[in-house]
């Protein structure tokens, strides 16, 4: 049987050793001989590091923000249910203003009879009825959830833990079925998509551990470390 | 906001050195590791906000180079070159202890990972590269540590399988050619 040679909590990881020697943790590390060959290590990167190249690290101007996408209506397939849903929606060209070959999550909320995107940071109301659209990007799974202002984190998709997530279309954009009512709970709130897990408890547990980790920033810096995460911040009125 | 000329230059003489060495351990490949640099350090102005509110600035940054590394790896899966020392590196691999203290081990994990789904992927980086423990690799990877301990053992039956064709494969011809 094939073996790796791995850390049993034993000796400290690399990471521990940089903390320490970034001084951004005192760790009270007693392995002073590892501590010591892990500097001399960086010090030699130290010595092979290229310059920093602003020009490629800054984003050009024009590709700092994507111009708003113009709005198309299109036909929504859902599969069943779609006719018993009284909310239609209006959704926009697929992948308009995302990179091809990422995962997505859109919201819409009913307005003046009609289903409008909400965009990333904008403020809704408790009793707002919200629906979800996924990108899944070859996932056949989605589970939702929702992390409050008190950081509480809430399932969404399904409604509990021990179902399994939610099929989706792995190859076409498509609407959750049912509308969630917004809660009072306070913003801003986020709404995590996790795509393809090996279970609802999985999912629940990863972003349970973003939020307990580092709250809301954390949760929502998955989107941006995970390519089968996808984020979405809306404020709440008081 | 975006990141001033002068805090991307602290960030980058702070925590450069951490990430390039890292990065070489992962990808063996020292233009690669040059490349990974930057296009972490170009991560972190494109996501400075959240950069500037996470807990640790260093956790974060292994996030992303890990992400941009493992799809370095992947995108050398078809190049032919890599092919053919990937299927050398498997040979004879069947009951050894891999370390990541040797270089040669690093190039068969490396091999090894080509073919695993992203999340194994992360979680075999940071166990074997970073050498961290299951604990921390959990929290790092936002996963349970009995999830990690499976994904480990999967990954590790999966390289069994790997080895084991080519094993027998040479204990047949060594039959063939014995007198």
């Amino acid at each position: 049987m094939i073996r790796l040679d791995l850390n049993q909590g034993d000796r400290p990881s690399r990471l521990d050793l940089e903390r320490q020697l970034l001084g951004e943790a005192d760790l009270g590390l007693a392995d002073h001989l590892a501590l010591h060959r892990h500097a001399r290590e960086l010090e030699a990167a130290r010595a092979d590091l290229p310059p920093l190249d602003l020009d490629r690290i800054r984003p050009p101007p024009s590709a700092a923000r994507p111009p708003r996408r113009s709005w198309r209506p299109a036909l929504l397939l859902i599969p069943l249910l779609a006719a018993a849903l009284a909310l239609v929606a209006v959704l926009p060209e697929p992948g308009a203003n995302r990179a091809k070959g990422r995962v997505d999550l859109d919201l819409y909320v009913q307005r003046g009879g009609q289903a409008v995107q909400v965009e990333e940071g904008e403020v809704l109301a408790q009793g707002d009825r919200v629906r979800f659209a996924v990108q899944a990007d070859g996932h056949e799974e989605v589970v939702v959830l929702s992390v409050d202002g008190r950081g509480r984190v809430s399932l969404l998709y399904p409604e509990r833990v021990e179902q399994p997530p939610v099929p989706v279309d792995p190859d076409q954009r498509g609407l959750l079925v049912d509308a969630v009512a917004l809660d009072d709970a306070p913003g801003p709130e986020l709404f995590v998509a996790v795509f393809g897990p090996a279970s609802t408890a999985e999912a629940v547990a990863m972003v349970r551990a973003a939020q307990a980790r580092g709250g809301q920033a954390a949760v929502a810096s998955l989107a941006q470390t995970d390519p089968g995460v996808a984020v979405l911040s809306v404020g709440k009125a008081p | 906001m975006p990141p001033t000329d002068p805090e991307l230059r602290h960030l980058y003489e702070r925590y450069g050195p951490v990430i390039l060495h890292r990065c070489r351990r992962i990808l063996g490949d020292e233009e690669e590791a040059m490349d990974a640099v930057q296009e972490t350090f170009a991560r972190v102005v494109q996501h400075w906000d959240g950069f500037r509110q996470d807990a640790s600035p260093l956790t974060w940054m292994y996030r992303i180079s890990t992400n941009w590394c493992l799809n370095q790896l992947r995108n050398r899966r078809g190049r032919a070159d890599k092919q053919d020392r990937h299927h050398a590196l498997l040979e004879g691999l069947s009951g050894r202890v891999l370390s990541a203290e040797r270089w040669e081990d690093r190039d068969t994990v490396r091999a090894l990972l080509q073919d695993e789904e992203e999340q194994t992927q992360a979680i075999v980086v940071h166990l074997f590269f970073d050498d961290l423990s299951k604990e921390e690799t959990a929290r790092l990877v936002g996963l349970s540590v009995p999830t990690v301990r499976k994904r480990l053992n999967d990954f590790l039956a999966r390289a069994q399988q790997k080895a084991g064709p080519l094993v027998a494969a040479g204990a047949a011809l060594l039959l063939l050619v014995l007198p």
